[in-house]
């Protein structure tokens, strides 16, 4: 393999880890909640501003910076979910999908108001790259920790979902919400808790977004539009199908253009072309209906 | 008397009235059975009694305790659990799993653990399929399996909505001997169901719930013989 090629891999495996922390809370709420959180990538780009702020602007040393930022972020997402989505829960899913849409707008427009409409860095360090893998691949301190974090969390979910009682209780939720009920469950508690989860992976993923790229205030949207098609490509509501989704939105995306078969004007086209094909060849999803999924 | 209904109304969210003073008994160790036209609120009686409808007068009594208007949490911690109609298990979790969520609310992991080799006991065909997904179970073994999530709370009451709903008569014979086999255990069972012959067969009393009220109440057998019901709800011919 060529060291390009490598170099390019390796690009998009961190790309598609970080859409796939995104894609997950995605695929998590629709499971749960039965729709598409369009305000998701809008909690992203807020955990790499509050990162920033913490950070460069306070000088918090990263860790702390970290966490603090990823806590704002959940309590913000249980905010979301208590004040906006909890009271339509009962209601047609178009309801809240429309909610999220308005909620996407107006976080932009509070980022835009305390922050403006300039590009921003997180850090004015520069760290060195790393050569890997026998000096093929160049990569960052913060992208090898990228990725270690999004697989070790990956794998988390994972466990939590299939090994503890509250991950068994909120994939019973998912599958059948009125026999849910009628054993005790409270689907209040799912809510919060998939919210909760949801908003700490996707600012995480924002902070680790910010290492890579400049912050504007569209950031959210930009990867929440790769995550998107990251769950409907893996089957909406499957977990590994959002994972793998995510990964190869990463990959196609890093190899197209870095090997120059399409000008890097059209990266953000390619999620999409994805789509488009696979919603043509095969509309339930790579995973749909033969993986375990979150909702049937 | 173990479960006692008063003049019950109750219909869902803001909609209209789906009962109107309904009342019934049930008494302990017996198989109850309610009859009656589709839309004549049979399912509706049962929901209300697990506080998922929204009840607007009458009293629910269990035992000596008043549980009107009580979470569904807490009315399964006084002892009633419901199997529902149709799809009545989680389908994307496996076999065991959906034992071990029908004790979701109950803490002692031991007395779990303990209370689902019972059911594997009580139903082998879930204990070799308990590593499976629910999905995968035929119509029979998903009633199964609904039932011993209902059984993992060792329920005072069990209420079943249709469980012979979409059954082969081979297999609803099976799930009807599992429930005389259950009440055998000391449980009362109240039951709603459209095979009304077959369910009245098992039974100890019926009500006949019509226009959403009582219309008619008695032993099993008499109802069995009654005309009018056989007219109407038993198939026979005048």
């Amino acid at each position: 393999m060529s060291e390009l090629v490598a170099q390019l891999i390796w690009n998009g495996l961190v790309t598609g880890a970080l859409i796939a922390l995104v894609a997950l809370g995605l695929t998590l709420i629709y499971g749960i909640a039965g729709f598409i959180q369009f305000a998701h990538g809008e909690i992203v780009a807020l955990g790499a501003y509050n990162f920033m702020v913490f950070h460069k602007l306070m000088g918090w040393e990263i860790i702390p910076a970290v966490g603090i930022s990823v806590l704002i972020m959940i309590i913000i997402g249980l905010i979301l979910e208590r004040f906006f989505f909890r009271p339509v829960r009962e209601k047609d899913p178009m309801i809240p999908l429309v909610i999220s849409i308005g909620l996407s707008i107006g976080l932009q427009a509070i980022i835009l108001i305390f922050f403006g409409p300039n590009i921003l860095t997180i850090s004015d360090k520069t760290h060195a790259s790393i050569s890997i893998f026998g000096d093929k691949i160049l990569a960052t301190p913060s992208q090898i920790i990228a990725i270690i974090s999004a697989v070790i969390l990956m794998i988390g979910l994972g466990v939590f979902l299939k090994k503890s009682k509250i991950g068994k209780y909120l994939r019973a939720v998912a599958s059948n919400r009125e026999v849910a009920q009628v054993f005790g469950m409270n689907i209040d508690n799912s809510m919060k808790w998939i919210f909760g989860i949801g908003a700490g992976m996707a600012a995480l993923a924002g902070i680790f977004l910010g290492f890579e790229q400049n912050l504007e205030p569209l950031m959210g949207v930009h990867i929440s539009v790769k995550a998107f098609s990251a769950v409907i490509l893996g089957a909406v509501g499957s977990i590994r199908g959002a994972i793998i989704g995510a990964f190869l939105i990463g990959l196609t995306e890093s190899l197209l253009v870095g090997m120059g078969v399409i000008p890097s004007g059209f990266t953000s086209a390619i999620p999409f072309v994805i789509l488009i094909g696979m919603l043509l060849l095969r509309p339930e999803g790579l995973f749909g209906n033969r993986f375990e999924s979150l909702r049937r | 008397m173990i479960l006692e209904i008063k003049d019950l109304v109750a219909g869902y969210k803001s909609g209209p009235n789906i009962l109107h003073q309904v009342n019934f008994q049930l008494h302990a160790n017996e198989i109850v059975t309610i009859i009656g036209p589709n839309g004549a609120g049979k399912s509706t009686v049962l929901k209300s009694i697990f506080g998922i409808t929204n009840l607007r007068d009458g009293k629910i009594i269990h035992g000596s305790r008043d549980i009107t208007g009580l979470g569904t949490d807490q009315i399964i911690n006084s002892g009633i659990a419901m199997v529902m109609q149709g799809n009545n298990v989680f389908p994307d979790l496996t076999v065991e799993e959906n034992l071990d969520m029908g004790a979701f609310t109950r803490k002692n992991r031991g007395e779990i653990k303990k209370k689902k080799k019972e059911i594997f006991k009580f139903f082998p065909v879930l204990k070799k399929y308990r590593k499976k997904r629910a999905a995968v179970l035929s119509g029979g073994e998903r009633q199964m399996l609904a039932l011993g999530m209902a059984l993992m709370l060792s329920p005072e009451v069990l209420m079943l909505d249709e469980p012979s709903i979409g059954l082969a008569p081979k297999v609803m014979q099976e799930v009807f001997d599992k429930i005389l086999e259950i009440r055998e255990q000391g449980t009362a069972i109240l039951m709603v169901e459209q095979n009304a012959a077959r369910a009245l067969e098992i039974s100890d009393r019926g009500y006949v719930l019509e226009l959403e009220k009582n219309a008619l109440e008695g032993p099993a057998k008499d109802l069995l013989k009654n005309p009018r019901v056989g007219e109407l709800y038993l198939g026979k011919k005048k």
